[in-house]
């Protein structure tokens, strides 16, 4: 086509620009406005004034643009338009709103020009007012999209942070806790709650909620007609779009719905898998979360919380396994950690003690075991507050005849287990308890219990046995050590002392004997068997017995350990005993002894220091190795020696070495030489073991002929005159003193005494007399000391002093400290 | 510095001079000054900054916590104040800031020799409980907030090719980049509701420090009967109503805005 071809348009251009430019002003297609700097308006089109529906008049000279304004806008023109305007002189695209005359409003897009007059003060503003409504709606469209589009990204964080927190969550209080944060981020719900499925409890148990205080809250069994329950045995996803709907369905809902001001409420089943796939899914859970306004979810936000169900549902799968694993390990620790506490008990009420003592408060609140043991019975408590006995009482009788244990169930007002206290096939007794809440009921926690029960019956058992035996073996002790040792003979005297172990051990083997194998002839024995218990004290009767079978006049030491060698032959328990036996010839005064792996004895003559006799030392009874023969060791004793034999226990002790322990006894053996023999070995036992000791320990005392030297203390009584003179013709008849003789030491002894309390302490009622008497061959000696105020010779109290005078060949006053009478009368005048 | 960076702060003027902080307003930032400063320059210190989340200031050091109330900004002009030991201050504070420089004010007042508000409201929102007067209900505020939602499509869109094409004035197609396109909007909406919806009126009686009210004509953020209040309620302050409309003195009558400053000073 050619250019001369083209139609003239200029004729069709040309009616416009005929235009009146006033007309074109007035009429433009937007709308102009043109005003003072401070926005007065001074002129203003037609088209500006059709949309809003001002009159002219209206708004030149009266109104400023800004005041056209809504109010959130003319903030906006303050702080944004205005500073704009004036620092670059014009502003493009500001979306305002302007308020028309009606009130009623037109979105607009504003460009402004701001005029300036010489020297650049602003002299007008021109302004362009475009119509907006539809640009506007789309913006709107586009901000409510990109909201859409923020909230979509928002809910995905959201959701990707709960599958991570799920993933680091090992119990179900920690996914129940994740979870119910998940709905106000992610869908801006207004409350969440959690319940989970107790299956052996056959309960929805209410776990977690963000506002507790919104909705029916709580427990409810599985089978309950409410919502939750309902759509947890459906097992998807049930939205409740509004109270209508709510009331159509579950009324439950709708009361609490309308009571916390909720409008759509969601119901999330918790589910292994997707609810589509109806084989191997299990509902663990429900998530119920609600919104305070009617809620349309979207296809996409639908999809997500599906998925979130699952997630949880995954989580709580997971955290169920960890949990009875946990639990499983948990139960077993418990259970070896109870026989090892039990086992460091031997006796039946320590052991009852310990047992509820384990159970309280780990695995329980409160707990008792009752025993049928002796005639009141056993029974320990621990824990409270107790239940109603009455009600106790009777499960206790049901759990013991049916041999079955009685659980505590939710409806129960007990609330106490009874567990049935068996081993080898008999009851013993039961074991009662009140479970921490969260323990009742479950299959698995029976199992254990029952665990439990048989561990401690067979525990409790055994210490009844144990009880038993050691009461057998006290008692056969006691009567084996209690039998007769030969007394009354003026030629010997023997003191024993046995001091059982200070802990509460079972007994030991230790023994002592002494019996007469011929009038002449006197028998020691101090010995020790291996091991503790019953055994060991049968064992220890039957080697005693056989020591006295053995023992006659013929045999000796020596053969005589010989033969305990064949009879452990027959009776190994004998095996590895230690034995000290030891025979006096009283008249001859010649002491016998063997020592089988024994102790040495101690000896402590009249002259000398006391020592050890270390000869006639053989190898334990029944030791194969080597020479089997038994040696022995003869000893000649003056008249008034004494011979300590002991046990292992007397000398051996933790804190110090056993050399130690010999040169302790050897020393405190030689001081108390003096002592009378009564008491004796029990005063070196406390002295040399105390109270608090590791082992048994045994002695026996033995003293050849009268004592040599009498010593007594008394106290500024009358009364122990008494006493000291029983003593003392007991003494003096030992050592064959005359009748003459006796009576006049009596005399003044007895005297001298009565003067030192009567007159020496007559203001001192705690005051006390040293009296000692010795003998020679040919004279006795006694001396009496105070350390009063007495009066001597020439005094006006002079009967006691002349009579002590008149009895006695030598009397000598010495007053220093105190009073000492030395008094001296010779033997035998009479003869 | 810390706050060299944070709240792109510069210095200008007689370097012994005492110091004059300006602090900008809501909407803007430190550029809004640059009419009032050459007044000052001469005989003064001027210390310019922009608030966190406006102009040139670091936008990462924005934390919700903190600047959820004035308090967190004026915080931030006590660390500018200290960090660059500045004694005997001046504080030339538009609309937001000249509350936010009487808080500071009030916490420090040793380091102020005076506060200069430029059109203050201790509370925009009426208070029906007292009849407190701020000019707009809690709805206009909502509405504005939606507003600048529109204008920041607006904005980021629209608006940055039309500065940048003003190629006869590029420093104000500069000026206009740094105050709004470099302003995160999501901030900008945070500063508009606290700016808009604090309330600081029991601060006002705790100020120690001599103050001086410049109060527009016919301002509609903050009225004559606001500023009047500022006033009467706070010891030791000087009233100034000036002749200048709207809301930006600074902006719209520079010489004035001077002149007042001056002769209080």
């Amino acid at each position: 086509m050619s250019e001369s071809d083209r139609p003239d348009v200029t004729q069709e251009l040309r009616l416009p620009w005929d235009d009146d430019p006033e007309d074109l002003y007035e009429h433009a297609p937007c709308g102009y406005l043109t005003t003072l700097p401070d926005g007065t308006v001074v002129r203003v089109n037609q088209t500006f004034l059709s949309w809003t529906g001002y009159e002219r008049a209206a708004l030149v000279g009266h109104r400023r643009f800004r005041d056209l304004l809504t109010p959130g806008c003319q903030i906006y023109h303050e702080t944004h338009y205005a500073p704009l305007l004036t620092m670059q002189s014009e502003v493009h695209e500001i979306a305002l709103d302007v308020v028309c005359a009606d009130g009623s409003r037109v979105p607009v897009l504003v460009n402004s020009v701001l005029e300036r007059g010489v020297g650049g003060a602003p002299r007008v503003i021109r302004t362009t007012v475009f119509n907006a409504t539809e640009r506007r709606s789309y913006e709107g469209e586009l901000l409510a999209a990109r909201s859409t589009a923020e909230a979509a990204e928002k809910r995905v964080q959201v959701l990707q942070q709960i599958v991570a927190d799920l993933a680091a969550a090992p119990t179900e209080a920690e996914v129940a806790e994740a979870v119910v944060r998940a709905p106000e981020p992610a869908f801006q719900a207004t409350s969440t709650s959690i319940y989970l499925v107790d299956a052996e409890r056959d309960q929805l148990v209410a776990v977690a909620s963000t506002d507790p205080t919104t909705g029916n809250w709580d427990d409810m069994p599985r089978s309950s007609r409410r919502a939750v329950a309902e759509v947890a045995r459906r097992g998807d996803l049930h939205v409740v779009h509004d109270l209508a709907e709510a009331a159509a369905h579950f009324p439950d809902l709708a009361e609490s719905m309308a009571r916390s001001g909720r409008r759509t409420v969601v119901l999330l089943p918790l589910t292994t898998g997707p609810a589509e796939d109806q084989s191997g899914v299990s509902v663990l859970g429900v998530l119920a979360f609600s919104f305070a306004e009617e809620r349309e979810l979207t296809d996409g936000e639908l999809r997500v919380i599906r998925l979130l169900g699952q997630q949880t549902g995954q989580a709580l799968d997971r955290a169920r396994l960890y949990d009875d694993a946990r639990r499983r390990e948990e139960r077993a620790d418990f259970l070896a950690g109870t026989t090892r506490a039990l086992d460091e008990e031997h006796r039946l009420l320590q052991r009852s003690r310990r047992l509820v003592e384990r159970m309280v408060p780990e695995i329980a609140d409160w707990a008792t075991v009752r025993l049928h043991v002796g005639p009141a019975g056993l029974r320990e408590d621990a824990g409270g507050p107790a239940p109603d006995e009455d009600l106790l009482a009777a499960r206790i009788a049901e759990a013991t005849r049916s041999v079955t244990p009685v659980y505590a169930t939710d409806s129960d007002r007990l609330g106490c287990t009874v567990l049935p206290l068996t081993a080898r096939g008999k009851v013993l007794g039961t074991l009662s308890l009140r479970m921490a809440a969260d323990r009742r009921g479950a299959e698995a926690e029976r199992a254990f219990l029952v665990a439990l029960a048989g561990r401690a019956g067979l525990a409790l058992e055994n210490a009844r046995l144990y009880e038993q035996e050691r009461a057998i073996a006290r008692s056969l002790q006691r009567s084996l050590l209690a039998a007769d040792v030969p007394s009354g003979d003026p030629r010997f005297a023997v003191e024993s002392h046995y001091q059982p172990a200070g802990q509460d051990l079972e007994v030991g083997g230790d023994w002592f004997d002494a019996f007469l194998i011929t009038p002449n002839r006197l028998a020691v024995v101090v010995g020790d068997v291996v091991g503790r218990g019953l055994e060991a004290a049968s064992t220890m009767g039957q080697l005693r017995s056989a020591i006295r079978a053995l023992a006659n006049a013929s045999n000796g030491p020596a053969r005589l350990l010989e033969g305990l060698d064949r009879f452990c032959q027959r009776v190994e328990s004998a095996r590895m005993a230690t034995v000290v036996y030891a025979e006096v010839d009283l008249d001859a005064c010649e002491l016998v002894y063997a020592c089988a792996g024994h102790l040495p004895p101690l000896l402590h003559q009249p002259a000398g220091p006391a020592e050890f006799l270390l000869q006639g030392r053989s190898g334990p009874i029944g030791t194969r190795a080597g020479d089997r023969r038994r040696t022995e060791q003869r000893l000649r004793l003056t008249p008034g020696s004494r011979l300590l034999f002991y046990t292992d226990g007397l000398v051996e002790r933790r804190d110090r070495p056993l050399d130690s322990g010999f040169e302790v006894l050897n020393r405190e053996f030689s001081r108390l030489r003096g002592a009378p023999l009564k008491g004796l070995p029990a005063a070196l036992a406390d002295t040399m073991v105390g109270r608090e000791h590791g082992d048994d320990v045994c002695l026996l005392c033995l003293t050849l002929g009268a004592e040599e030297r009498l010593e007594r203390t008394l106290g500024a009584d009358p009364l122990q005159i008494a006493l000291l003179r029983s003593d003392m013709r007991a003494w003096l008849t030992g050592h064959g003193v005359d009748a003459d003789c006796m009576d006049a030491v009596l005399l003044g002894c007895s005297e001298a005494v009565a003067n030192s309390i009567e007159h020496g302490y007559r203001e001192d009622p705690f005051g006390v007399v040293d009296v000692s008497a010795t003998i020679t061959d040919d004279a006795v000696e006694v001396r009496v000391a105070d350390r009063g105020t007495w009066r001597g010779p020439g005094h006006s109290r002079g009967r006691g002093l002349r009579l002590i005078e008149e009895s006695m060949d030598e009397v000598l006053f010495d007053r220093g400290d105190g009073t000492t009478v030395t008094m001296r009368r010779h033997r035998g005048e009479a003869e | 510095m810390i706050t060299t960076q944070r709240n792109a702060v510069t210095m200008s003027g007689r370097e012994s001079g005492q110091p004059m902080l300006f602090a900008h307003g809501y909407g803007c930032d430190q550029n809004m000054w640059r009419q009032v400063t050459p007044a000052f320059a001469g005989t003064h210190r001027i210390v310019l900054f922009d608030h966190v989340g406006n102009g040139k200031s670091d936008l990462s050091a924005y934390d919700d916590a903190k600047y959820s109330t004035l308090d967190g900004y004026a915080t931030d002009i006590l660390e500018i104040v200290t960090e660059h030991d500045l004694r005997d201050v001046l504080l030339v504070g538009h609309s937001v800031s000249s509350i936010i420089g009487l808080l500071a004010a009030v916490r420090e007042p040793e380091r102020f020799a005076g506060v200069v508000m430029i059109g203050p409201s201790p509370r925009y929102i009426d208070d029906e409980a007292d009849g407190y007067v701020g000019g707009f209900a809690r709805a206009d505020i909502e509405q504005m907030l939606t507003s600048l939602d529109s204008n920041y499509l607006g904005w980021s869109s629209a608006m940055a090719p039309v500065i940048m094409g003003n190629a006869d004035r590029p420093e104000l197609g500069e000026e206009l980049t740094n105050s709004f396109c470099r302003t995160d909007p999501a901030i900008a909406k945070k500063f508009a509701r606290v700016t808009f919806l604090s309330d600081n009126r029991a601060d006002l009686p705790r100020m120690r420090v001599p103050s001086l009210v410049l109060q527009c004509s016919d301002d509609v953020i903050a009225p004559n009967a606001v500023g009047e209040y500022v006033h009467k309620h706070t010891p030791q302050s000087s009233f100034t109503a000036l002749n200048a409309t709207g809301h930006c003195p600074n902006l719209s009558a520079p010489q004035e805005t001077v002149d007042a400053i001056k002769s209080w000073l």
